[in-house]
């Protein structure tokens, strides 16, 4: 038995899986992962430094790491790096005079070697507001199609209805376990 | 049989690598204009894509080179960029025009006076707009984006917004009351801002990102005890022959009135 196969056999055994949420700031981040923990959504300020849930999905217990996207701290990103199953990049898709700046971040952290293999699920968020662009549009903004080092899918989704938070969460699930443990031989 | 064949191929992609990032920073040097360096960031990405292919056989060694010359061209074009000029923003139609533009100067923090380069970048001053249609407007969507100008007042209450970003803005007092996602501000110097949006319950709990020690309240803002608050007396009023002046230095709290 090989190294990886053991690696794969104990990963099995605690079925846990890292995500790690990044975007830029006033994307909501944090928004979401409280949406998705339960927990009240009406007072949140910018994150200073990261926010970590554990929640249970599909059998899996899911670390989800939310860090504060302002520009001063996008240099910590990497810090968070380490063994990350998938990345969670979402975008504030009601702000388009952004999105320029959320392509060259999310492309840099793609070039990243420690998220080689990662899957990538992007959120258009804010779908909830009236001039939000859609997924379809996102995709194009962020030219996805050019993607080809991850897995990767869009979802647009509002943090504040809670539209389409599970089903990424579900693709996300099923993508990682697709991976690390279904191919354990 | 395998190793070999791969540490000839990491080396020729070493060689190819070099090659390509001399060529990337040589294009850098002579670049003028934000198509070319647009152009050059595209094939910086290009690389990094590359690489990343390439890492199944690359040593770790190579590959923590690669990242780290990719991430000096990625600077290097940011710099670059800065330099011939500041981040496309939209501005005024009025004001468009190919006059070189200093860089933005990047702050973390609010700073009371800020000199704003007036020589060098076009300035709307001293103008009342109640009316955005003569503004470029981003997008249908509702987007605006208002950039360096002064003493201008900016009457947009009854129009709604998605997003409004303000940058660069000096001694200007801008109204918008019905923005229904967010107000980005940025660079800007003694104005009076009246916003509603999405997020402002949230508005007496600063997070200040420039000041991280918790037990010393941050220098670069305070709340205002009720009696200075201004009491809006006069909004009402505001029409092309406000002062914005007497205005700004009735409402803003300290030293105001005496910058200029």
């Amino acid at each position: 038995m090989g190294l990886l196969s053991v690696l794969k056999k104990q990963r099995q055994r605690e079925k846990e899986m890292r995500l790690l949420m990044l975007g830029l700031d006033n994307a909501g981040k944090t928004t979401i992962l409280r949406r998705i923990h339960g927990d009240p959504i009406d007072e949140i300020a910018p994150t200073l430094g990261f926010n970590i849930k554990t929640l249970s999905h599909e059998g899996y217990s899911l670390n989800i790491w939310d860090v504060g996207g302002q520009r001063s701290l996008r240099s910590f990103w990497r810090n968070y790096f380490e063994s990350t199953d998938a990345v969670i990049w979402v975008v504030d898709a009601a702000d388009r005079a952004r999105l320029a700046d959320c392509q060259e971040e999310l492309f840099v952290l793609l070039g990243e070697e420690r998220l080689i293999g990662a899957s990538l699920l992007v959120l258009a968020n804010k779908q909830d507001l009236e001039g939000a662009a859609s997924d379809q549009e996102i995709a194009k903004a962020l030219n996805l199609a050019s993607i080809q080092s991850h897995r990767w899918k869009v979802l647009g989704c509002s943090a504040v209805t809670g539209e389409h938070l599970l089903d990424g969460l579900d693709w996300v699930v099923k993508d990682v376990a697709a991976r690390i443990y279904m191919y354990s031989e | 049989m395998n190793g070999q064949k791969s540490a000839q191929r990491a080396d020729a992609y070493f060689h190819r690598f070099q090659q390509q990032e001399n060529d990337l920073h040589q294009a850098l040097k002579v670049a003028t204009t934000l198509e070319d360096i647009a152009s050059i960031r595209q094939q910086v990405n290009d690389l990094q894509q590359r690489t990343t292919e390439a890492s199944t056989y690359l040593p770790p060694r190579d590959i923590g080179q690669h990242q780290k010359a990719l991430q000096g061209l990625v600077d290097a074009v940011e710099e670059r960029r800065g330099r011939v000029a500041p981040k496309k923003r939209f501005v005024f139609k009025r004001s468009v025009s190919n006059a070189p533009r200093t860089p933005i100067p990047k702050v973390t923090e609010v700073k009371e006076v800020m000199p704003i380069p007036q020589k060098t970048c076009p300035i709307q001053q001293s103008m009342y707009f109640n009316d955005l249609s003569e503004i470029n407007t981003l997008n249908s969507q509702g987007d605006v984006a208002l950039e360096a100008m002064e003493g201008c007042i900016i009457d947009a209450r009854t129009i709604p917004l998605t997003t409004l970003h303000l940058r660069r803005l000096h001694r200007c007092l801008i109204i918008a009351l019905d923005v229904q996602a967010s107000v980005m501000v940025f660079d800007c110097t003694q104005c009076l801002l009246l916003l509603s949006c999405q997020q402002t319950e949230e508005w007496s709990r600063v997070q200040d990102f420039g000041w991280l020690q918790r037990n010393i309240p941050s220098p670069h803002w305070t709340i205002l005890p009720q009696e200075e608050r201004w009491s809006g007396q006069g909004i009402d009023q505001l029409g092309p022959t406000a002062d914005v002046g007497s205005i700004l230095a009735s409402t803003l709290p300290w030293k105001s009135a005496s910058f200029s």
